[in-house]
């Protein structure tokens, strides 16, 4: 009898085992997710892979990170379509162009595979998922308010002539970003004058000569914003290396570890950003709720987050927080 | 042409300037005119002028060694990849916490292998010279990818800056200062010494100079090698200029850099040109990517200027030549 | 005269794909799809074209520089045009003229000022992307009519407009002309020794400029189904096609110094790089580890031939 139970144990935990082998697939199915940077190999968008690895453990996603190595839509184009193929669960990109890739989302789509954009949006109607940063037009305004800030510190005003340096002529999410710090400077600071803005690429060197130029071309400059991670330092380096330290107030959006240095010199005092590190977790987790057939409330506890994020139903759009203001007192954060 | 290797003349042909160096020089003074006018005198504005000196500088020490190459025939179109790996390469030395004086001979000899592998696929590998640099373009920058990973060297020292465009003997920057001997020191050697002769023997026609026992491959890996090493100088000032590493540093500097070399009016089918014309060469480069912002227009227009005044400058040497 | 030049760098074209084939099917034995097929073709037909130009050039003894410059003018030219209203075969034909006018400025300064094609085409590349920037204020063009995304998006039988209905029979028409006609025959005679050439009482200056001529188009005609694919017109388009397209061609058998190639070896090195990229974008290897092989491959092909070369020079003295 005894034998016979236990012969029976050993059944039922056999049968049992073999099921659970056989329909783990079924309730712990691990999901591919793709994320396209708009290029890599550099420092930003490592921050936001380290995120997105974060959320890939925390909520057991495989994540594959995959880009171009220039800023440069058409190979992006390519690896979406290669990652399509690869048969995926979720693609998303942070665009180059944001018109460019309506016919890949169509495609991903008829594959039923979740299409998604982060830090720099897509278009088409069938993106199923928008992870903003912040909202474009707080970022905006918070730059220009600590442009005004700072020129009243040094100058005793919130006046003069500044000039903007941006990234590439085609970045849509620069573009609209100077859209919203001139609204801001016409709205708020008419005696700011914006007299020029220029494009330097994704390259401190040129950013660098372009500022140079522009302290020489206006030589009662007063302030300069960078809009993107080389603009800032490249402009630093210019106003450094002009003798113009503490006359011309240099500010804008880039990340602690590329402008560490002119914070610690006392070239810069103040810059803008977000976290870098929360938006790819925050894109992970938004990409996990999608995959999981869960709909987004209007404000979303997101466990590992410390504060709440709000969606937008109408723009599918997730936003991660108001900017963040970096100074000597957190300049040490490393993302 | 005056300014070729002129056998027989008592005079180093440095000293000659020939028609098209005049041109270039008019040139020089138009455009700088131009744009002196067109800024209201801010292009005299100190800070204007060590910008244009060291962006010259930068272009210029590579160009030398192009000239070089050129000259035998050759060109080499690998630069700005081996820009961005030297400097990767010294930029690392410095996050270990070397110091200039230390870091120097690592951008030097970093510089050197890279022409040296270029050099020698050409001479000993026999692939024709655009073939060997257009695939190390390519293998350089994909290194400096690999060696970079996702991080930016940031972290160079203050001293750099100082050494090299915040220390101004008589008012010029050290990098110029540096450009200015090198480019000297070239062209006493191409002019004077019987290696820089050979070199225009090579231009002009390989076989003979081989049959004249002139050590043909041994000057073509020379002239690469050398090229490598002035990489490796330009790489130092350019991170004097502006001290970070991306792995995208020098994309597309290889193309700058020909442009003031033929623009200074040496024939990429070698034998002919020098090294004054490429100083000028690359002065006017300097002045064309300088002058847009001062007369404030969009940076798009220089490309359209750059390649309208090289073509002019080639074409009216080819008139010239007609008319003779 | 060969098609395909079988003693030179076909063999190694070959053996590289096998082993390329080779690597991507162990990484990913999933790329062995139609799909998969037809996406590599999709990539490979832009630089296809463009390179199928730039055989011409190079075999006539030029070089082309600005074939990418003249993609990305010509299709912001479409596309502003488009965007003004002009119906989309208008806008395309417009396209088509910049290509064939930036080509004529080529081929002209080139034979005209006698003055090398290396030089010529760096400059009018960087007016011609200058260009481009300009009359575009350096912004992406988009919002073009439905009808014009056929070029990109098109497909026959499921197969890929492009591959099926552009580059093969593009391909055909140009083996043709390169094989069966004088103008193809005066191609190569112009590269292989233009003084002789001359001598004979060819013209070799318009053999030249037609070359250029036939760039330019090709690389106008790779542009318009580049901004029809991705729906969107770019000024900073094709930095890099002006020397991947040369790679190509060089892979592809033909000399650099001219008289040497075919656009059926082109051909094959268009697919040899395309399978590369995309066998290994396929395996979730980096852009730049791609270009940097096909860098490698490049040299290692012609160090291969040269060294096959030598070793038949050497059998041969020894056998003599």
């Amino acid at each position: 009898m005894s034998r016979f139970a236990s012969c029976k144990r050993w059944a039922v935990l056999g049968g049992t085992a073999l099921a659970l082998t056989l329909s783990a697939p079924v309730w712990a199915k691990q999901y591919t997710v793709a994320f396209v940077p708009k290029l890599v190999g550099i420092p930003y968008f490592a921050a936001m892979k380290k995120g997105m690895d974060k959320a890939g453990k925390q909520f057991d996603l495989k994540v594959i990170y995959q880009g171009p190595s220039s800023a440069d839509v058409a190979q992006q184009v390519n690896i979406v379509s290669s990652l399509i193929n690869q048969g995926v669960d979720a693609i998303g990109v942070a665009a180059n162009s944001p018109t460019a890739f309506g016919p890949m989302v169509k495609k991903a789509r008829a594959k039923h595979i979740v299409f998604y954009s982060t830090d720099s949006q897509v278009e088409a109607k069938g993106n199923q998922l928008r992870v903003s940063q912040v909202n474009d037009k707080a970022l905006g305004y918070k730059v220009i308010d600590v442009l005004a800030e700072e020129l009243k510190a040094s100058k005793g005003a919130a006046k003069g002539k500044i000039a903007f340096v941006s990234g590439g002529s085609t970045a849509t999410n620069l573009n609209t970003w100077i859209k919203f710090m001139k609204q801001r400077l016409k709205d708020k600071y008419p005696n700011i004058k914006l007299v020029d803005v220029q494009y330097g690429g994704e390259d401190v060197t040129k950013a660098t000569n372009i500022t140079n130029q522009l302290i020489s071309a206006y030589p009662d400059l007063d302030g300069i914003v960078g809009i993107n991670t080389t603009a800032v330092p490249g402009a630093a380096q210019a106003v450094l290396t002009s003798g113009k330290k503490g006359q011309i107030v240099v500010t804008g959006i880039t990340d602690p570890n590329t402008i560490r240095p002119y914070v610690m010199n006392g070239t810069v005092n103040k810059v803008v950003l977000w976290n870098p590190v929360d938006l790819g977790y925050l894109t992970g987790w938004g990409v996990k709720q999608i995959l999981d057939g869960k709909q987004f409330k209007p404000v979303n506890e997101v466990p590992g987050l410390d504060h709440k994020i709000k969606y937008d139903a109408k723009t599918k759009t997730l936003l991660l927080g108001p900017p963040m203001v970096i100074d000597k007192s957190n300049i040490q954060l490393d993302f | 042409m005056a300014s070729t290797a002129s056998t027989g003349s008592r005079w180093p042909s440095w000293i000659n300037i020939s028609a098209r160096e005049l041109l270039l020089i008019i040139g020089v003074i138009v455009i700088t005119a131009g744009i002196s006018i067109g800024s209201h005198g801010n292009f005299w504005n100190d800070s204007n002028l060590t910008n244009l000196m060291i962006n010259t500088a930068i272009t210029l020490v590579p160009a030398i060694g192009m000239t070089v190459i050129i000259l035998t025939g050759g060109i080499d179109v690998s630069v700005g990849s081996m820009l961005g790996l030297v400097a990767v390469a010294g930029g690392t030395a410095f996050e270990h916490g070397v110091g200039l004086a230390a870091a120097t001979p690592v951008f030097l000899v970093a510089g050197a292998i890279l022409g040296f592998v270029n050099g020698a696929l050409i001479t000993y590998g026999r692939v024709p010279p655009v073939i060997a640099t257009l695939g190390t373009l390519s293998v350089y920058r994909a290194a400096a990818f690999i060696f970079l990973g996702n991080h930016w060297i940031t972290m160079i020292p203050p001293s750099v800056t100082q050494a090299m465009v915040l220390t101004q003997p008589l008012g010029i920057p050290i990098a110029v200062w540096i450009a200015l001997v090198l480019i000297a020191l070239c062209m006493v050697f191409l002019a004077r010494l019987p290696r820089g002769r050979h070199i225009f023997a090579i231009g002009n026609n390989e076989n003979a100079a081989r049959l004249n026992g002139i050590p043909v491959e041994r000057i073509k890996l020379a002239a690469y090698t050398l090229t490598g090493v002035l990489v490796g100088v330009a790489a130092l000032m350019s991170l004097g200029h502006s001290p970070m590493v991306q792995t995208t540093t020098g994309t597309g500097f290889e193309l700058t850099v020909i442009a003031a070399v033929v623009l200074g009016g040496t024939e990429l089918t070698g034998g002919r040109g020098s090294l004054l014309g490429t100083l000028l060469g690359a002065i006017l480069v300097g002045l064309v990517q300088n002058g847009v912002v001062l007369l404030h227009i969009q940076p798009f227009w220089s490309g359209v200027v750059l390649g309208v005044i090289i073509l002019v400058s080639v074409g009216s040497a080819t008139v010239r030549r007609a008319a003779d | 005269m060969n098609r395909i030049d079988w003693t030179g760098r076909a063999p190694v074209l070959i053996v590289i794909s096998a082993i390329t084939l080779i690597g991507v099917t162990i990484g990913a034995p999933g790329i062995w799809s139609v799909d998969n097929l037809f996406a590599m073709g999709v990539l490979a037909v832009e630089i296809g074209i463009i390179a199928l130009g730039q055989t011409f050039v190079i075999n006539a003894g030029g070089i082309d520089l600005s074939v990418g410059a003249i993609f990305a003018l010509a299709q912001v030219t479409m596309g502003l045009a488009m965007v003004a209203g002009v119906p989309w075969p208008v806008a395309v034909a417009l396209g088509l003229c910049v290509g064939l006018v930036c080509g004529l400025i080529n081929g002209l300064a080139t034979v005209w000022l006698r003055v090398p094609a290396i030089i010529v085409t760096l400059a009018t590349m960087f007016a011609f992307n200058g260009l481009a920037l300009v009359i575009t204020n350096g912004i992406d063009v988009s919002g073009f009519p439905d009808g014009f995304y056929v070029l990109g998006q098109g497909t026959i039988f499921t197969i890929p407009l492009q591959i099926i209905a552009i580059y093969l029979p593009l391909l055909i028409v140009l083996a043709i002309v390169q094989w069966r006609t004088r103008f193809g025959r005066l191609v190569h005679l112009t590269g292989t020794n233009a003084l002789a050439a001359r001598l004979t009482g060819i013209r070799i200056g318009r053999v030249q400029i037609a070359t250029f001529v036939i760039a330019g188009v090709l690389a106008a005609l790779a542009g318009a189904i580049s901004a029809s694919r991705l729906t969107t017109a770019r000024p900073d388009a094709g930095e890099v096609d002006n020397l991947i397209s040369i790679a190509i061609v060089v892979l592809g058998g033909s000399s650099i110094f001219g008289g040497k190639g075919s656009v059926l070896g082109t051909a094959l090195a268009t697919l040899v790089i395309a399978l590369v990229n995309y066998g290994l974008s396929f395996n979730n290897l980096n852009a730049v580890y791609q270009s940097g092989l096909i860098g490698l491959i490049l040299i290692a092909a012609v160090l291969m031939q040269n060294i096959m070369l030598r070793l038949q020079q050497r059998r041969a003295t020894a056998a003599g």
